[in-house]
């Protein structure tokens, strides 16, 4: 398979501190990449990083290039609005716009010649019954959309990215702050697209990562400790933090004095 | 218990500071009330005035006073929604830090520096003269500030993950304005504007030697006549006029012009009490 996404040497900064630390890394085009690791390790940022959002950051830098199709996303010539398009992201909080449901659902694409041609209402339709949400919400398309659920508002979040028509979905965490039920719809729901879009999702549930991705990456410190097929990583982890992170261990410090 | 009494000295202060700054309201008000009621009366509204303002009304200075008002309005909106969406959305955290300094030392400036300022550089340099559009300018320069603040105050305290949640759908610049940042202001738009038509309404520093004449000036046949006033009617009044029906006179048009800025005034607090019961849903 194709590579869709390739960091070389990349550096993310804030401040003058590297969250990630001169990251090499592909991701292919197609199905679902997991990125793994303990908190503060720098996987959203990362994820941020690949449709340029950390950019609206005060004082966010990068070093390094960071490659999409073969093409530098920080090349001068490249639309950033097209990138944002073609790869979209869905953040960790939902974070809905005052207004209806339907609102919600074409926010970013009222202003689209081409969608509208298409009928923002077939679009809705479509979109919120790829994320499961039409039968829920079909006869109230027009009520606030404060109103729903978290486990509904983060399935409207992900039909407002799919509204858009991109090719690729970054997600991160999408199922933090949910209760089991609504999480494994969304599960269900992100290995379904995974079958015709490329997926990029950030957890830090093992046994999410394990039903999910077909490639994984292990992000500790902000490095990248392993990367590659899910099945050998969970079977065979070549590095000993990933061991430990996999096997629910806290890693060995010698530092510390020896356990009683 | 030490604390206890310090509270309640604190607290008699603070009631005493707010009692002073109420009761002074209220004296100016009702001071104003008690001269300019008598001359209020319906000819007084509707008629020019006649012999130096000892007869007739103030009809053509109330009309000045709302026209020159709303035109700087009408110039000073569009100048500082642009000059705020464009710090909001086009420029760094740092450039817009400096822009907001600009905004503040603006606002800062007295009165009478933009008359002069206005009197040398658009009446005498750009011949404009004393006249309609001459005022209109500098009174717009002058609010421009309090307008900008205002906006950029309703814009501000919009949480930035909407922002955010809007690019990262790939909208562009323009269209953030548009479908969030333009409706999300409008608020602050009308805080500003109603602020700022309540100052330019009470400022007379600015126009006097810029846009207002006394007498024998009926409405402005177009933007390069002089416009009479309200302000400029007391002030003369006040300080030349020994006719004691003149004084009564100049009372009535203090009165008009004092509920005039009141009114404006409570609009915008009216309008900005709205947006925070609405913002605390
Ligand atoms: N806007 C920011 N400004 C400064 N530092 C930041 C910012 N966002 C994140 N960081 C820092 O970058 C590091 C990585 O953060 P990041 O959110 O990428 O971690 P994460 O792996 O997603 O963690 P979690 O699992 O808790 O979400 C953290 O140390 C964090 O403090
Ligand atoms: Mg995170």
């Amino acid at each position: 398979m194709s590579e869709l996404f390739r960091l070389t040497k990349t550096s993310l900064y804030f401040g003058n501190t590297p969250v990630i630390h001169e990251a090499n890394l592909t991701i292919k085009n197609g199905g679902i990449t997991c990125i793994i690791g303990p908190s503060g390790a720098g996987k959203s940022t990362l994820l941020r990083s690949l449709n340029r959002m950390n950019d609206l950051i005060a004082d966010f830098h990068h070093k390094g290039t960071i490659m999409y199709n073969n093409r530098d996303i920080y090349d001068k010539g490249l639309r950033l609005e097209g990138l944002r398009r073609e790869v979209g992201l869905v953040f960790q909080k939902p974070c809905l716009f005052p207004g209806s449901i339907h609102d919600n659902v074409i926010f970013g694409i009222r202003h689209i010649r081409e969608k509208k041609k298409e009928g923002f209402k077939v679009i809705a339709e479509r979109t919120l019954k790829a994320v499961g949400l039409w039968d829920e919400v079909h006869n109230r398309l027009d009520s606030p959309a404060i109103g729903l659920s978290e486990g509904q508002a983060q399935r409207l979040a992900i039909a407002r990215a799919l509204a858009v028509g991109p090719k690729t979905l970054l997600l991160d965490e999408p199922t933090s702050s949910l209760d089991h039920r609504s999480a494994r719809a969304i599960e269900t729901l992100v290995k379904e697209l995974g079958r015709t879009m490329t997926i990029v999702i950030v957890t830090h549930k093992l046994e999410q990562a394990k039903a999910l991705a077909d490639d994984v990456v292990f992000i500790c410190e902000g490095k990248i400790c392993e990367a590659g097929e899910a099945a050998n990583i969970f079977s065979h982890p070549e590095n000993i933090e990933t061991r430990c992170y996999i096997e629910g261990s806290p890693p060995l410090d010698p530092t510390l004095p020896y356990p009683e | 218990m030490r604390v206890r009494v310090k509270d309640i000295c604190f607290f008699s202060l603070c009631l005493m500071a707010a009692a002073t700054a109420i009761s002074l309201l209220f004296i100016i008000i009702g001071y104003i009330l008690w001269h300019g009621a008598p001359a209020i009366n319906f000819a007084f509204l509707t008629e020019g005035s006649r012999d130096f303002g000892a007869a007739g009304g103030v009809f053509y200075q109330t009309t000045g006073t709302v026209l020159l008002m709303f035109t700087a309005g009408l110039i000073a909106l569009p100048i500082a929604l642009g000059t705020v969406l464009f710090s909001h959305v086009y420029l760094g955290p740092s450039y817009k830090k400096t822009t907001d300094l600009f905004i503040y030392a603006l606002n800062g400036v007295p009165t009478i520096i933009f008359g002069l300022l206005g009197y040398i550089i658009i009446g005498e340099g750009l011949h404009l003269g004393v006249s309609w559009v001459t005022g209109s300018i500098i009174l717009a320069v002058m609010i421009l500030p309090s307008m900008a603040v205002s906006i950029d105050e309703a814009l501000s305290a919009m949480p930035h993950k909407y922002r955010d949640a809007a690019l990262v759908l790939g909208l562009g610049r323009w269209h953030l304005i548009r479908t969030l940042l333009l409706p999300r202001s409008l608020p602050g738009v009308l805080t500003g504007l109603f602020l700022g038509l309540a100052r330019a309404a009470g400022e007379t520093a600015a126009i006097m030697f810029t846009a207002t004449a006394f007498s024998g000036v009926g409405l402005p046949r177009g933007i390069s006549e002089p416009v009479a006033t309200l302000q400029t009617h007391i002030l003369v009044l006040a300080g030349e006029a020994t006719n004691p029906r003149a004084l009564t006179n100049a009372w009535g048009a203090a009165l008009i012009l004092v509920t005039l800025v009141l009114a404006l005034s409570l609009t915008a607090m009216f309008i900005r009490r709205q947006v925070r019961m609405e913002a605390e849903i």
